[in-house]
């Protein structure tokens, strides 16, 4: 909840960072890793849902960190807010497993991705860079959620008179991603830059996520499908 | 065929006479009379000039009157008394007159019921001697001619019993044809209402309204209309009856005969209309027996539809029906020949037994449509019950589906709660706790260790929750949960994950525990190999882990630590296969899921 002041070389163009945390610790160690990191700085952090939305109104930042499981409340109420506001600003779920369920329902509300915290957190940082720079994490167990929703939604027939909303290369990463092949590995395999693999998955959250079916993974949340 | 079976019907009755008089057993058949000059008088009949009976002056077109007297003397001896006196028919009106007593009275021509047999009881006053001396008068029209048949002298009770016999068939038979076609007239009529498509029954109501008319000459004494209109009305109809049943066939075979239904529906009304209006009195009978000769012709063309169609309908239909219309169609030639043969051949007539065998065709017809209605009915019934029985159990299933969807709901429901607790309970306080160690530098690499590997096998129960219908996004899940420790010991992953895995029985937990022995296999392999990839292959039937490290010795004893125990438990748990090699050039670890290829 203390404002820290934002560190790293005046020249470089600093991202304003807020955290909304509740374990102290983990709070504690997401501070110092995106202070550690060169162009972010955090301004604000919060372990209540309240304070954070407060927070992100208050601080206008460039990049929100949240927890979902807030004490009172979720923060996908914070992922909501921060898609109402007027200033470029980009969310990202904090999760401890990357858990494709409330990953895809903070998709669905508009954050960008997620990063883990059960892993090692030096690494955050970095993530948040490949992020903010368009490279969307997918994990196997969220491509499958991903296709399902595709295979659920669109028979068989509709998919091969093309009404399907992803095209065959994203329905190609997808299935490649599921199965646990990589970035690297997928771009290799198909002939094609890591960078391209990054995009096709951003289009795939965008055309899957908030944009278009938006309807179709709030009735699949709904019904328990995801 | 039909021409052949008609003229066989025909020569039967005409040879065999049906109807004929014969001797009566204990009665005296009188076969010889004196026919007496005119006017009568008790003396002139001993000039008179013998006759033979049956006496008969055939019907002949004219307006002339028959009146004639005959004589019969008779013993009578050996003849049980009380007696009586019987003719079997007599054309048309008569009077007896017992040794000089009048014993039945003349009728009106008119009023007479031409085809009732006459008895008459004999008083033992009136014939007290041994002989008696009858006198019969006989009047008839000219244009239907005058006959005396042999007369019958016996006893009364014996005698009583031959009319009734001969009234029955000639009258009652024909009352009882009458009621059956006012019957069908009206079943026709129902029917053809209920079911306008039915035209057939239209046909058959028309014939049976024919019958009814011509039957009421069998039937009744009066005549309905003064003469000679009556005759021709009634004369005209079995023509009309022969129009409606053809009319009736070929719709009931589908056949179109409209040159011939036209040509014989103009011949009768032209025939009706110069009857009716300009022929000269006293043909009536004989324009009957014209008009009706043509139904030699459409009878036969009847019958021959008949005989064309026979395929179409039951064998046994075919004869029945064949047969119903060839009686008639005899009966109607040989009442032709009865009215014209110049010489009498029997006292008999059997016309009327043509709507009775017609009313049994449409009878036949009515059953059999019931029954194929009521089988369709009882199929169709059937059918309906079954189809509710499949559509009980499509619903019964489907009550199922969703009772099972229910519960899956709720089981999912559920699941999703746990798994929350669990991910920010359990997970949050792990992860809370690892970042206190490094937060503060506080405990040692051992918890940390231990925390860590909590954490990560959490994280694969939760994995193996989310994902229990895919085995390759589960092994794609120990990759993302495994690789950052692999990093920590240079170690890489050769990823064959081409095919989904089937395992015999998926689930939640069958998939964890599958997973298990893949994630137990990759730390045995981190921990102890010393090797620098670590390949996971697989095929649907096949799980592989292999590494390049530096192997271990298989038989030797198990070592603590190295859950080889543990995966040879849970595959044999799930019935599956599990094969370990190791060697100097790595470890294979290989999960056989087809229980056959074990």
């Amino acid at each position: 909840m203390g404002h820290l002041t934002p560190k790293g070389s005046a020249g470089a163009k600093m991202h304003s960072v807020i955290i909304l945390e509740d374990k102290l610790e983990i709070l504690s160690r997401l501070q110092t890793a995106v202070n550690e990191t060169e162009g972010l700085c955090v301004v604000g952090t919060a372990t209540h849902l309240s304070d954070g939305l407060d927070l992100i109104y208050d601080k206008k930042p460039r990049v929100v960190l949240v927890d979902l499981g807030l004490p009172d409340g979720s923060g996908i109420e914070a992922i909501r807010a921060a898609a109402q506001a007027d200033w470029p600003i980009d969310t990202l779920v904090i999760s401890i497993f990357g858990d494709e369920a409330r990953v895809v329902e903070a998709i669905r509300a508009g954050a960008k991705g997620y990063i883990l915290k059960g892993g090692p957190i030096d690494q955050v940082g970095a993530d948040i860079h490949a992020i903010l720079k368009g490279g969307s994490p997918i994990s196997p167990s969220i491509a499958r959620h991903l296709l399902g929703i595709v295979t659920r939604e669109y028979h068989t027939a509709e998919i091969e008179m093309g009404k399907c909303p992803l095209s065959e290369r994203e329905m190609e990463i997808l299935n490649a991603v599921s199965r646990g092949y990589k970035r690297r590995e997928i771009a290799q395999k198909l002939s094609i830059s890591e960078g391209t693999v990054g995009n096709h998955i951003n289009s795939i959250y965008r055309k899957l996520g908030v944009a278009s079916n938006l309807q179709a993974v709030a009735t699949a949340t709904r019904m328990g499908l995801l | 065929m039909a021409i052949f079976l008609t003229g066989l019907v025909l020569l039967i009755m005409i040879f065999g006479r049906f109807g004929n008089v014969q001797p009566i057993e204990g009665t005296l058949m009188i076969t010889e009379a004196v026919l007496c000059p005119m006017p009568p008088t008790t003396a002139s009949c001993d000039t008179g000039t013998p006759v033979t009976l049956p006496y008969n002056i055939p019907a002949r077109g004219s307006a002339d009157f028959h009146d004639l007297r005959f004589r019969i003397t008779a013993e009578l001896d050996g003849l049980k008394r009380p007696l009586a006196i019987f003719l079997p028919r007599v054309k048309r009106s008569l009077e007896i007159t017992a040794n000089g007593t009048i014993i039945q009275a003349l009728e009106p021509l008119e009023t007479r019921q031409w085809n009732r047999s006459i008895l008459v009881d004999i008083n033992e006053a009136t014939a007290p001697e041994n002989t008696i001396v009858l006198d019969l008068r006989v009047q008839g029209f000219g244009q239907e001619g005058l006959q005396l048949w042999p007369v019958f002298l016996g006893p009364s009770e014996i005698l009583t019993a031959r009319k009734i016999l001969r009234d029955r068939v000639a009258i009652d038979l024909a009352v009882f044809a009458q009621a059956m076609s006012v019957l069908l007239f009206f079943g026709h009529l129902i029917v053809r209402r209920a079911l306008p498509d039915e035209e057939i029954h239209l046909w058959l109501a028309a014939s049976a309204l024919c019958a009814i008319v011509f039957l009421t000459h069998f039937t009744t004494p009066v005549a309905l209309l003064p003469y000679p209109l009556w005759t021709v009305i009634w004369t005209t109809m079995p023509a009309l009856y022969v129009l409606f049943l053809l009319k009736f066939v070929t719709r009931f075979f589908g056949v179109k005969l409209p040159m011939i239904e036209a040509s014989f529906t103009l011949l009768i009304g032209l025939s009706f209309l110069y009857a009716a209006t300009i022929m000269p009195e006293g043909y009536a009978l004989l324009y009957g027996a014209a008009l009706n000769s043509t139904n030699i012709f459409f009878g036969t063309v009847v019958l021959t539809t008949f005989w064309v169609h026979r395929r179409n309908m039951g064998q046994g239909t075919f004869v029945l029906f064949f047969f119903c219309f060839c009686v008639p169609l005899a009966a109607g030639m040989f009442e032709i020949v009865l009215t014209l043969s110049p010489t009498a051949l029997t006292p008999l007539s059997l016309f009327h037994l043509a709507p009775v065998f017609l009313a049994s065709v449409a009878i036949y017809l009515f059953i059999s449509q019931l029954i194929t209605a009521m089988k369709t009915s009882k199929a169709r019934a059937g059918e309906l019950e079954r189809l509710a029985e499949e559509i009980q159990a499509e619903l019964a299933l489907s009550y199922e589906t969703l009772a099972r969807e229910r519960e899956k709901s709720a089981i999912d429901k559920e699941r999703s709660r746990i798994l929350l607790d669990l991910h920010d309970g359990v997970g949050g306080i792990l992860a809370n706790t690892i970042a206190y160690i490094d937060n503060h530098g506080r405990g040692d690499d051992v918890i940390r260790a231990s925390l860590s590997e909590a954490l990560r096998d959490l994280g694969l129960m939760l994995d193996g929750l989310e994902n229990s219908h895919s085995l390759a996004t589960l092994f794609g899940m120990i990759r993302e949960r495994l690789e950052p420790l692999m990093n920590d010991h240079n170690l890489s992953f050769d990823w064959q994950v081409e095919e989904e895995p089937q395992i015999p029985h998926q689930g939640p937990s069958h998939n964890l525990a599958v997973a298990r022995i893949v994630q137990e296999a990759i730390t045995n392999t981190i921990k102890h190999a010393n090797a620098s990839s670590i390949r996971i292959y697989t095929q649907q039937d096949l799980v592989r882990v292999s590494d390049d490290g530096r192997g271990f010795d298989v038989t030797a004893e198990p070592r603590q630590g190295y859950g080889l125990m543990g995966m040879r438990r849970r595959a044999a748990d799930l019935g599956i296969g599990l094969e370990i090699k190791s060697g100097q050039s790595g470890t294979q670890i290989s999960l056989f899921l087809n229980p056959q290829t074990v």
